[in-house]
C-alpha cells in the first residue's frame, strides 16, 4: 500500500552533541586552530624581522655612502683646489687664519679633488606636519558600529535615530551599504536590503563590494521568486568577477533558472558554458539529465499535439519552450537531449 | 565572531566558544543525513578546520550556524558519494542504517519501523537528493534553509525534494498496511 510521507510524523531525534564527544573533538582540532591561528598572521611574525633589516640597511647605506654633514646649508664660500708641495693634501687656510680640517674622515675617492669648504650653519626651520596628517579619522556611526559587532536589532534603531534606512541610503559609501543590506536583512527587510544591494551595484559598480552585492542580490530575488532578476543578478557578478569564488554557483543557478522557466534554449547554451567553463562542475550531471528529460517531454508533447513544444513548468507569461538541439559538448548517450522540435 | 577571526590566543578562545556552540547542531546534522554515526566525529572536526581557515569569508556572523551546516553538508555528500562508489566497485558493503543514532531512545516502535523503511529507501537516492529530503522532512528546515544548506537555488532543492519524495512515495509501503485496511 503506497501512502504519503509528506506528513512524516514528528518523533524525537537523538542528541549526539554530548560533552564528551565535543571535548574529544575539541581536542583534536585545538592544535591545529591554535597553529593556524599563528600562522594566520605571518606579517606578525615577520614584521619585527623586516623592521631590524631595513633600519639595518638605512645605517650601511648611510654610513658608507652619505656624508653626515650634508644635510646643513653650505655658505658661498668657493672651494679651492690645494697643491701642496710632495703632493701631500694640506688644508687651505680660512679667513680666520686657522687650518679647516674636516670634522671626519671623508670617503677617499671625494677627498683627493676637493678642499674642504668652511661651513656655517643656517637655522634650521622645522615643516609643520601637513594638515590632513593631523586630522583624525572620524569614528564609525554607531548603527554600523553595532552591526559590525553582530548587534543587528540595536543596529536597527540607531539607525532609526539618525533618520532612518532610506535617509541614509543615499549617502551611505558601498562599505556602509553593505552593512545596511545586513542590518535590513536581519530585520527581515528583504526589500531594503535589496535596494541598499542594487544601489551598491548602481552607484559603486567598480567598488569591492560589487561582486558580494550582485551574488547577495541574486539570492534575495531568487527567495522572493523573481528568477528573471535573479539571473541577472548573478550574471552580472560573473561579469564582475569572472574567477570569483562563487562564479561556479552563479552560473549553475542561471541554468537552473533558464531550465525553471522552461527555457530549453538558453538552459542548453548555458549547461555548454557550464560545461566549458567549469568541467568538473558540481552540477553538470545533474543539468544535463535534467535537460535531457525536459527535451524528451517536449519533443512527446510535440508529438502528441502536433504543435510546438512546451516545457512542463512554463513561466506564467513566458514563451512557449523551444528545444533546441543539445549543445555538442552534451553526452552521445542522452539522445532525448539531441532531439529536435519544429520551432513555433 | 569578530574576535575569533583575529588569528590570536584570544581569537582561539573566541574560535573555542563558537565550537563549542555549534558542535552539536553540526554532529546531529551529519548523523541524520548519513543515518549513522560513523566517522561523525571526522566530519565534524574537518568542518570546524575548514570552518576556521575560511572565516574572513564570512561576512555576516550572524549566519555562522547556516555557514557551518553547509560545510558539514558539503563533507557529509563527499563521503556518501565515496561510499556508494566503493560499494558499486564492491569494495565494501552498503554502510547500514543505524536507527538508534537517528532515533531518541523513548520512540515507538512504529515510528521506528517507519524511520527504518524510510532510511533504507533513502539510501538508494543520489546523494543531492537524500540530503535534502531528508533537511526539509527529518531535520525540518524551510525550503530556503535547505537551498543554502545544499549550496543551490531554491529551485534545485525543491526540485530534488520533489524527487526524492516521489520516490518514496513510490516505493513506500505503509508497515500497518493491513491494520489500516
Amino acid at each position: 500500500m503506497k501512502t504519503r510521507l509528506r506528513d512524516l510524523p514528528r518523533f524525537p531525534l537523538r542528541d549526539h552533541g554530548s560533552p564528551d564527544r565535543v571535548e574529544r573533538i575539541w581536542r583534536r582540532l585545538a592544535p591545529e586552530v591554535g597553529a593556524r591561528s599563528f600562522l594566520a598572521r605571518p606579517q606578525a611574525f615577520w614584521a619585527p624581522a623586516a623592521l631590524v633589516a631595513v633600519f639595518g640597511a638605512g645605517v650601511f647605506v648611510g654610513a658608507r655612502w652619505l656624508r653626515p654633514d650634508a644635510t646643513p646649508v653650505l655658505s658661498a664660500e668657493r672651494p679651492a683646489l690645494v697643491e701642496p708641495a710632495g703632493g701631500q693634501l694640506t688644508p687651505r687656510p680660512t679667513a680666520s687664519g686657522t687650518p679647516n680640517v674636516p670634522p671626519r674622515t671623508q670617503p677617499s675617492h671625494r677627498r683627493n679633488t676637493v678642499a674642504a669648504p668652511s661651513l656655517t650653519l643656517a637655522p634650521v626651520v622645522k615643516l609643520a606636519p601637513p594638515v590632513s596628517s593631523v586630522v583624525a579619522a572620524s569614528p564609525p556611526p554607531e548603527w554600523e558600529r553595532l552591526a559590525e559587532a553582530g548587534d543587528f536589532e540595536a543596529a536597527r534603531v540607531a539607525l532609526e535615530a539618525k533618520g532612518g534606512f532610506d535617509s541614509v541610503l543615499g549617502m551611505a559609501s558601498a562599505p556602509e551599504l553593505m552593512t545596511l543590506v545586513d542590518i535590513a536583512r536581519a530585520s527581515g527587510s528583504r526589500e531594503r536590503a535589496v535596494a541598499a544591494l542594487k544601489r551598491v551595484l548602481g552607484v559603486f559598480r567598480d567598488a569591492p563590494e560589487a561582486p558580494l552585492a550582485a551574488w547577495t542580490l541574486g539570492n534575495l530575488l531568487d527567495q522572493a521568486g523573481d528568477e528573471n532578476g535573479a539571473s541577472e543578478a548573478y550574471a552580472l557578478y560573473r561579469r564582475l568577477s569572472p574567477g570569483g569564488d562563487f562564479a561556479e554557483d552563479a552560473l549553475a543557478r542561471e541554468v537552473d533558472s533558464a531550465l525553471s522557466q522552461g527555457n530549453l534554449e538558453l538552459s542548453a547554451r548555458l549547461i555548454a558554458q557550464y560545461e566549458n567553463e567549469f568541467p568538473n562542475g558540481r552540477s553538470l550531471e545533474e543539468f544535463r539529465s535534467e535537460l535531457a528529460r525536459r527535451s524528451e517531454r517536449a519533443l512527446g508533447t510535440a508529438v502528441a499535439e502536433g504543435t510546438p513544444g512546451a516545457d512542463d513548468e512554463p513561466a506564467p507569461g513566458s514563451e512557449p519552450a523551444r528545444a533546441e538541439p543539445a549543445p555538442t559538448k552534451l553526452r552521445s548517450d542522452e539522445p532525448a537531449a539531441s532531439a529536435k522540435v519544429a520551432p513555433k | 565572531m569578530l574576535r575569533a577571526r583575529e588569528g590570536d590566543a584570544g581569537a582561539t578562545n573566541a574560535f573555542e566558544t563558537l565550537y563549542r556552540r555549534h558542535a552539536g547542531t553540526a554532529l546531529n546534522l551529519a548523523v541524520r543525513i548519513q543515518g549513522s554515526t560513523a566517522d561523525v566525529e571526522d566530519i565534524v572536526h574537518d568542518a570546524f578546520v575548514r570552518a576556521h581557515g575560511r572565516l574572513a569569508e564570512l561576512r555576516d556572523p550572524a549566519a555562522f550556524r547556516s555557514w557551518l551546516g553547509s560545510i558539514v553538508v558539503h563533507l557529509v555528500r563527499s563521503r556518501l558519494r565515496r561510499r556508494r562508489l566503493v560499494a558499486m566497485l564492491g569494495l565494501a558493503s552498503p554502510e547500514p542504517v543505524d536507527l538508534d543514532a537517528v532515533a531518541a531512545p523513548g520512540v515507538d516502535p512504529e515510528a521506528r519501523v517507519l524511520l527504518a523503511q524510510v532510511y533504507a529507501l533513502l539510501q538508494t537516492l543520489p546523494a543531492d537528493e537524500r540530503i535534502a529530503w531528508t533537511l526539509r522532512y527529518v531535520e525540518r528546515h524551510r525550503l530556503e534553509s535547505v537551498a543554502e544548506l545544499v549550496g543551490c537555488s531554491l529551485a534545485t532543492a525543491k526540485r530534488r525534494i520533489a524527487r526524492a519524495q516521489g520516490f518514496l512515495e513510490e516505493h513506500f509501503v505503509s508497515p500497518f498496511a493491513e491494520e489500516e485496511a
